[in-house]
């Protein structure tokens, strides 16, 4: 009798142990993850975990790098990686994905320590990332691809929701409630679309009866985004807000909407990056251009580096690392930057980093 | 030469009627134009805001880049060359009027230097085709390579307007009597090169150098010196092209302009103009470039996908080529 | 100069032909090959490596393969401008089959059957209808890419049955030779022999040379013109395929970044003359290698975009400006 109850008793118990011990497992999964994520952020050249090597180099494999985002971003890398005593190095594929596969064969013939990637098409890239991904550290910017360690980008969805909900509000207080937007987007990335998408949800959730009136393909370019916008404003020229997934086509429509000969009183338009030099000053102009989402590509090349040394040393990071985005307007941009005389800008690293990230998800598809 | 057929001098009502059905029926103008009318009458069916004066306006506007550099391109095409790097000259010429005007705040002067480096390349252009002989195409593509390579050398970021003279901005966004400054710079240049090419002698050497280089030669006509005059043009057009999209853009992107040289050829081509030269049409380009444009406005005006877009201009592409196609051999066979 | 080989004996031969095909287009460009890459071993220690061939002739595969088409087709005088669409079309069409079917192999015979199709379209439409081949296929160049965008939405497909078999033929080798050049060769070497060995090769040449004398000297230029459209787009199915490997993907943007300006550069400057009736194969081969060692040095030397195309460019201008003093050198041997 009482072997039979010490019996059960120690069935229960080993069952209790084994349900404490998983639930405790995935919790230090979490928490393991949590902590490689903040010590991504926070080590730094002065202050490197014991025991680490560093990669000798380090090359970045970019979708487009006439684009600012992109020059300003590897810019910081370079500057991470020096002082870390890394070589980096850049190729660019200039929006071709056979010339961005080839470059990352390139790497792997120069033995680079490892590869940071961002994938012209994240789909296509994703047998080469895998194979190369087996015995090399990859991390993927921008755009998540399959077999990458992990991502370091911003949550595009959130950042849209959040210009989209300073949007609403703009509205409420300027124009009497009523939003009426063009939104000039870029439906060939999943990263844009999600951007798009986000400022819609975002405008909605203080504006409901907020309206997109038309979404137009602005190929992510100024030209392009001139030229749709120009038509899209006539057919509805009582369009109040100008929504672009890049500074680029915010501007783009910008141009057009002054070209039309319409009120710019009567209008906001919306940016999405806030890279350059173009968003800022178009901020510090106090024109139309009140708001963008600013993603601080100075942070995101040190988190990128950070991330590849962090990983080159075994460290099992999350799948994805979060760069902060939020929405800058005149009021905070020398919150974060600060003008050089000659008009450049130079960002506050310190200050970004303090950026609080709150994710806000996407509500599931049916 | 097809445009002697939509000449409208005639006497009598009559003879105008069958000089008009005949330009209608056996010419590839005749076909563009139907077309062109057919969509223009379903949009502006389907669109209410699709035949108002402003979006007509904003048409025109979008298609004069195009149309300006194509009126260079028509001429080059029947003296036999072609130029592929005006897509390259957009970005390169943006990038360096835009930093002159800023540095010198002086408009003359970044519309010259613009201008002039449309003469430098076009110079360069012929230079490689005709003193050393390779096939314009190759040249030309080569230096679209390289213009391109030299916008993005010039300049990393874009360049911003920070001269602010007003205007520049009128260049591209202005109105003059109510009508866009494009328009009119499209419809000047176009007027202009029309009578050039079918009422002065320069056009008849364009025409006979296109046609048979041997044969112009042993008539005394100086066949480099015209065909070079043609490289000049089109590269100075492009320029002048590529100022006016400047002004529309408010700032120098060395980026843009990939795939203009395939719309200002396309259209070229597609409103009749031979690629082995001597024979072309200006109210063809004229009216394949409104085509083009037509669609891509019309698309937004319906909000149909974009992807659409790019569908239907090659299907009307290869409509008009084959009307056109069926028309020269029913001419042939009678 | 060749007069020194009037002798008989079996050396002073060889010696003749040596120096006889040192005039010769070929020579040229493997001279010039031969420079690019002794250049790079000098600049980039990176470039002293075996792996990095094997990778360019991998990388090259695709371009090569739909260059044997092109060439074809232009040594006849037509031209065909849609290839880098129909390297989205065969992309799409093979991997939308893959997970209609599950079927491995009816994906493949589908996505290659969209190359006989849209040539025989392009065939029809310039041999029957008389339409110019240059704008035809600038028309298809959009229209194919537009009904790609428009039945994908601009989304990639992705393999769902995951088939790495496939995928695996664009990273396997036989021996060291990268399965992908393997299949190039074979369809070079085919090629080469039709053009060469075959009276439909020379009708070709005819063709190209002179149409009306070709017509007039009873050759089918129709019909020859209509096979030849199928092959070419054949050939950038096949391009398209290999791609669809590489990425185990259905791409609606495959090829659009300007396939055809590259692979038309590569055998234009392999000597294919753009009126017709001039060059080789061969020339062709050279002119793709060229190219792609090009560009594969300056990306392992890390020179930015900008300075890649100057680069390009000029490399260009200077193998066709061989090609024309070559040939003004050879009218002048003739005389």
């Amino acid at each position: 009798m009482k072997a039979r109850n010490r019996l059960i008793l120690m069935v229960l118990l080993a069952l209790f142990a084994l349900l404490i011990g998983s639930i405790g497992a995935m919790a230090q999964d979490e928490d393991a993850m949590a902590e490689a994520d903040a010590m991504i952020r926070a080590f730094t050249a002065e202050e490197m975990p014991e025991g680490w090597t560093l990669p000798d180099s380090i090359g970045h494999v970019t979708n487009y790098l006439v684009h600012e985002w992109y020059q300003n971003e590897t810019k910081a890398e370079a500057a991470t990686a020096e002082k870390y005593g890394i070589e980096f190095s850049i190729n660019d594929a200039n929006l071709d994905l056979q010339a961005s596969l080839a470059a990352v064969d390139d790497y792997v013939a120069q033995d680079v320590g490892a590869l940071v990637f961002t994938p012209v098409d994240e789909a296509a890239s994703s047998p080469a990332i895998r194979r190369v991904a087996r015995d090399r550290t990859v991390v993927c910017e921008g755009t998540a691809v399959v077999g990458c360690a992990t991502l370091v980008a911003i949550s595009d969805y959130t950042a849209g929701f959040q210009v989209g909900v300073w949007a609403g509000e703009y509205a409420i207080e300027n124009f009497d409630g009523q939003a009426r937007a063009l939104d000039i987007g870029l439906p060939a990335l999943t990263s844009t679309v999600a951007r798009s998408d986000g400022f819609a949800d975002g405008l909605h959730s203080v504006l409901p009866e907020g309206e997109i009136v038309q979404s137009v393909d602005g190929a992510g370019s100024k030209d392009v985004a001139v030229q749709v916008s120009a038509d899209a404003l006539t057919a509805n020229p009582d369009v109040n807000i100008i929504f672009g997934i890049n500074d680029d086509s915010a501007l783009g429509g910008l141009q057009s909407y002054i070209a039309a000969g319409l009120d710019t009183d009567n209008l906001l338009v919306v940016g999405f990056g806030c890279e350059g030099i173009a968003c800022k000053d178009a901020l510090q102009e106090g024109g139309p251009y009140k708001v963008s989402a600013a993603m601080f590509p100075e942070y995101q090349g040190l988190l990128l580096i950070n991330a590849a040394v962090a990983v080159f040393n075994g460290v099992q990071p999350p799948p994805q690392i979060y760069a902060p985005s939020m929405p800058m307007t005149l009021d905070n941009l020398f919150d974060y930057y600060t003008q050089e005389e000659d008009g450049t800008y130079t960002a506050m690293l310190d200050v970004i980093s303090e950026i609080e990230i709150d994710i806000v998800d996407p509500p599931m598809e049916e | 030469m097809l445009d002697s057929s939509a000449d409208t001098s005639g006497t009598g009502i009559g003879k105008f009627l069958t000089k008009t059905t005949n330009w209608l029926l056996h010419t590839q103008e005749g076909v563009l134009f139907f077309i062109v009318a057919a969509i223009w009458l379903f949009l502006t069916i389907q669109s209410p805001v699709f035949f108002t004066g402003r979006n007509i306006g904003v048409l025109l506007s979008q298609v004069s880049m195009t149309a300006i550099t194509a009126v260079g391109m028509t001429i080059l095409l029947i003296s036999g060359e072609i130029d592929a790097s005006v897509g390259s000259m957009q970005a390169f010429v943006g990038v360096v009027v835009m930093s002159v005007l800023n540095s010198s705040s002086n408009l003359a002067l970044g519309v010259l230097v613009g201008l002039a480096i449309g003469v430098v390349v076009g110079l360069i252009n012929s230079l490689i085709s005709l003193r050393l002989g390779i096939n314009s195409l190759i040249a030309t593509l080569a230096m679209l390579s390289i213009v391109r390579g030299a916008a993005f050398g010039f300049t990393e970021a874009s360049i911003q307007n920070t001269h602010k003279i007003p205007t520049f901005t009128e260049i591209g966004n202005g109105f003059f009597l109510g009508v866009p400054w494009p328009i009119i710079f499209f419809f000047a240049v176009f007027l202009i090169f029309y009578f050039v090419l079918s009422r002065t002698t320069f056009g008849r050497f364009v025409h006979a150098v296109g046609a048979n280089p041997e044969a112009a030669t042993l008539a005394g006509i100086p066949v480099r010196l015209v065909k070079m005059a043609g490289f000049v043009l089109t590269s100075v057009l492009a320029s002048f092209s590529a100022i006016i999209l400047l002004s529309r853009l408010n700032s120098g992107q060395n980026g843009i302009g990939a795939g203009f040289e395939l719309e200002a050829i396309g259209a070229v081509l597609l409103g009749g103009t031979s690629l082995s030269g001597g024979e072309g049409s200006m109210v063809g380009t004229f009216l394949a470039v409104l085509l083009l444009g037509t669609l891509k406005n019309g698309i937004v005006l319906l909000d149909i996908n974009s992807s659409w877009q790019v569908a239907v201009t090659g299907l009307i592409i290869i409509i008009a080529v084959l009307l056109d196609a069926r028309r020269r051999r029913r001419l042939g066979q009678d | 100069m060749a007069v020194l080989s009037k002798g008989s004996g079996g050396n002073s031969d060889a010696a003749s032909r040596i120096s006889r095909w040192l005039l010769t287009r070929e020579a040229g460009l493997v001279i010039l090959l031969l420079a690019v890459v002794v250049l790079f071993w000098i600049l980039e220690p990176s470039t002293r490596q075996q792996r990095v061939y094997w990778d360019l002739l991998r990388e090259i595969s695709p371009n090569l393969i739909a260059a044997i088409g092109v060439t074809m087709l232009m040594l006849a005088g037509e031209f065909d401008l849609s290839i880098g669409s129909m390297l989205a079309v065969t992309s799409v069409t093979t991997v939308v089959v893959f997970n209609g079917t599950d079927n491995m192999w009816l994906g493949i015979i589908a996505g290659l059957a969209t190359g006989p199709i849209v040539g025989g379209i392009h065939g029809y439409l310039v041999t029957r209808q008389k339409m110019n081949s240059l704008v035809t296929t600038l028309g298809s160049l959009f229209a194919l890419r537009g009904m790609v965008y428009v039945y994908t939405n601009k989304t990639p497909i992705v393999d769902e049955n995951g088939f790495y078999d496939f995928q695996d033929a664009y990273y396997n080798n036989l021996g060291p030779v990268p399965l992908p050049f393997v299949l190039a060769i074979i369809l070079v070497v085919l090629a080469l022999i039709v053009l060469t060995q075959t009276e439909f090769g020379r009708n070709i040449y005819a063709i190209g040379g002179n149409e009306t004398a070709a017509r007039v000297s009873g050759i089918k230029v129709n019909l020859i013109k209509f096979i030849l459209f199928v092959i070419c787009a054949s050939s950038a199915a096949i391009s398209g395929m290999i791609l669809t490997m590489q990425t185990g993907t259905g791409y609606f943007d495959s090829g659009s970044s300007g396939f055809e300006l590259i692979v038309i550069a590569g055998v234009v400057l392999g000597g294919i003359a753009l009126s017709g009736g001039k060059g080789s194969l061969v020339g062709t081969l050279l002119g793709i290698l060229i190219l792609g060692m090009t560009a594969k040095g300056l990306r392992l030397m890390g020179v930015n975009t900008n300075m890649q195309l100057m680069v390009t460019g000029s490399i260009m201008i200077l193998a066709v400006f061989m090609h024309s003093f070559h040939d003004r050198i050879s009218i002048f041997r003739n005389r």
